[in-house]
């Protein structure tokens, strides 16, 4: 799939320009890490309207058939303004691809619309208490009852559930063998009886993660997403694509953008090498992030690079914020408006950048393998 | 010609090529045969007496050079020669040629009237065994480059080399006479040319070093195992990974577009991967990485030499720095999300 220069910088242009009104007609505030935190069902609306939700995905269903790299274009914006994206944004990545390569095309009809059409907020069900980084030790169970699943068990760090209407879960469907095998991935409904959502407070004291309780929750079976026992292969395949993407490095983008602002007027004397010194990371980081989605567009499974670039990444993040915080004479403050107050929450949201989709930990041993078997 | 084919035939030359060390500030052997297959005029237009093809030809080329730690003037001669071509000289029979003056602390004085230059540059790539010497100028007016015969009285050469052994000799001009160089870029493009030619060397040299780490901690055995199957281990090899593709990707991004900001951007990014590349590949070599008779230092004395010549990344970062706060935070959004061109 090839587009032109031009078509994409046209799209480029009317995202940067919605995102504008938005931004001054103060419907919203940017603020660091807001494809996580910044939740507005009316934005994520008004770009389902533009087609600017699940734009890669088949036209039947809801889709544009964009190619990725327009996808690209689209979330780099969304990521420039700090805008709130968080109704769509796991849905938009992770959670409608996952259907689209696995879903019967009953489970597609059914979700993936809905999704393009900014009318459902889904959250990621993998997290246990006992499974951080070893997600194969999940022991959410889930259970045949005539057609039925029944779901018992409890998620943990999933991000928006309480405002989410289903949540995409990974639990063991054959308690018998290895833990890699006899896991599946299924849709539950939010509302269903038996599902409890408790908030966790996070470090700037703000309600975006929770728990999520399942006491026998009955699920439909033909929300079990692709193949039963197939789980552990879906679920890793679906993070190895979900990780290369911009939001690895432009988390803190907002607060580079005021810093930048701030500093342009009176610079003072070891600005301009340090700040190169960023820029010069940063653009090499975007052309790996560019070069994963032209590699989707190809129909590769870029799986190493994707990890390397969000490793990176994710340090590249927190480099922006103590370059800037070694730069402005200010101190960081609680989270708000203003450049004091944007680096304060950057810096409160920074361990969570390495931790989530694929702790540092993790990609570096994944990329530590594929290095040995080349 | 494919990029492969011709990075098939630069090994090929390499590893037949015996001892590929400079001596006593001449090149090794196996410039000869570069300069019998017509590499330094590679990405030259034919018109001007180059042998035509694309400018990531030659850097193919000089990556190899990189990756083999081949003590040759290809990338000071390929520059050289296009200065020179600029100019409208002849570059059939050209020799060796040496350029100086280019970094932004070179001060040389050029004196109109009587057609000579002053100065001392020191770190100058094979002065000694150049047959001419390509001077850039700064703040002579339209002059931006002299040429200077090796051979011209007022030249004294004093032979130093680099961290890797490689030529870097001091040259003095005593009013010595010049040609002037009519045509010629400004000296900031000759330092951007050398730049990018210098990120090719370097990421071949950061492939080798990974290469053979890579090989080390999966045949090296302790503790009864690869020493690959330590998870420290295989957490710095997978750093020394990324920094490897990153470098390169940057690489990649300023051959395709070479444009100020991109080479850089790219001259930084190699010489921060250089320092993580050399330090990871020795910790996982041991002892044995730390001698003269492993390979290892062949690559990694250069990263250590090349990061810092032609300008510090200091200099490069200040200059990308500068850019950066004169366009304002949305020129350096437009910057970093502009399309890529080439490859």
């Amino acid at each position: 799939m090839t587009t032109t220069v031009e078509a994409l910088n046209e799209l480029r242009t009317d995202v940067a320009a919605l995102v504008q009104q938005w931004r001054q007609s103060g419907r919203y505030t940017p603020r660091p890490d807001a494809w996580l935190r910044g939740y507005d069902r009316d934005f994520t609306r008004a770009l389902a309207e533009r087609g600017w939700i699940g734009m890669t995905w088949p036209r039947d269903l809801g889709g544009q058939e964009r190619s990725n790299l327009e996808r690209l274009v689209v979330t780099e914006e969304l990521l420039r303004g700090g805008a709130p994206v968080a109704a769509h944004w796991i849905a938009d990545r992770q959670i409608g691809p996952a259907i689209l390569r696995h879903g019967t095309r009953e489970l597609q009809d059914e979700f993936l619309p809905r999704i393009a059409a900014g009318e459902l907020t889904f959250c990621l069900g993998m997290s246990e208490t006992e499974a951080g980084s070893d997600l194969a030790a999940v022991r959410t169970t889930a259970f045949r009852d005539g057609d039925d699943w029944i779901v018992r068990g409890a998620k943990v760090w999933t991000s928006q559930a309480h405002r989410s209407e289903y949540a995409y879960v990974l639990a063991r469907t054959d308690t018998s063998g290895d833990k890699h095998a006899g896991l599946s991935e299924l849709i539950i409904d939010l509302s269903a009886d038996g599902v409890e959502i408790r908030p966790i407070e996070d470090l700037q004291g703000e309600h975006h993660f929770n728990e999520m309780i399942f006491d026998d929750v009955r699920v439909p079976g033909r929300w079990l997403i692709g193949e039963i026992g197939n789980g552990w292969t879906q679920v890793t395949e679906q993070l190895a694509f979900e990780r290369g993407g911009p939001e690895r490095i432009f988390s803190t983008w907002p607060v580079l953008e005021a810093a930048i602002d701030a500093l342009s007027a009176d610079p003072p004397d070891e600005t301009h090498a340090r700040l190169g010194a960023l820029i010069a990371r940063g653009l090499g980081l975007r052309r790996m992030v560019y070069d994963v989605a032209t590699a989707l567009d190809r129909g590769e499974a870029p799986i190493t690079a994707a990890a390397m670039t969000k490793q990176l990444g994710n340090a590249f993040e927190v480099e922006v914020i103590e370059t800037i915080r070694e730069l402005v004479p200010t101190e960081p403050r609680p989270p708000g408006p203003g450049l004091a107050n944007q680096l304060g929450d950057a810096l409160l949201a920074s361990p969570g950048f390495s931790i989530r989709g694929g702790s540092s930990e993790v990609l570096l041993s994944i990329i530590g393998r594929a290095e040995a078997r080349t | 010609m494919s990029d492969d084919m011709l990075k098939g035939i630069a090994n090929n030359v390499f590893t037949g090529a015996g001892d590929l060390d400079s001596s006593d500030g001449r090149p090794a052997d196996v410039w000869n045969t570069a300069v019998e297959l017509g590499w330094p005029w590679v990405g030259i237009d034919e018109s001007a007496g180059g042998a035509g093809g694309e400018q990531d030809h030659i850097l193919s080329l000089l990556r190899a050079v990189g990756a083999h730690g081949a003590a040759i003037p290809l990338l000071e001669t390929w520059v050289g020669l296009q200065v020179l071509a600029a100019a409208g000289h002849d570059i059939a029979a050209a020799g060796v040629v040496a350029v100086a003056g280019a970094r932004p602390t070179d001060t040389v004085v050029y004196n109109p009237a009587a057609g000579t230059v002053r100065g001392r540059l020191p770190g100058v790539p094979w002065a000694d065994a150049a047959d001419q010497l390509v001077v850039s100028v700064h703040g002579a007016g339209d002059i931006h480059a002299l040429l200077v015969d090796r051979g011209a009285d007022g030249i004294a050469i004093t032979r130093e080399d680099n961290l890797a052994g490689e030529p870097r000799d001091t040259v003095e001009f005593d009013d010595v006479p010049v040609t002037v160089l009519d045509g010629a870029p400004p000296a900031e493009a000759v330092l951007d040319l050398i730049a990018l030619g210098v990120v090719a060397q370097t990421v071949g040299a950061i492939e080798t070093a990974s290469r053979l780490t890579r090989e080390h901690v999966t045949t090296r055995q302790q503790f009864g195992t690869p020493l690959v199957r330590l998870p420290v281990v295989s957490s710095m090899l997978a750093q020394l990974a990324s920094e490897r593709e990153l470098a390169a990707t940057a690489f990649a991004a300023a051959a395709g577009d070479p444009n100020p900001e991109l080479v850089a951007a790219a001259r930084v990014t190699a010489a921060r991967s250089s320092t993580v590349v050399a330090r990871h590949a020795h910790q996982l070599h041991g002892a044995i990485g730390t001698t003269r008779e492993h390979d290892l230092h062949r690559t990694t004395r250069r990263l250590w030499a090349w990061r810092d010549e032609w300008a510090p990344p200091q200099w490069w970062a200040r200059r990308l720095g500068t850019t950066v706060l004169d366009r304002g935070v949305d020129g350096l959004w437009d910057l970093l999300t502009a399309p890529p061109k080439g490859n």
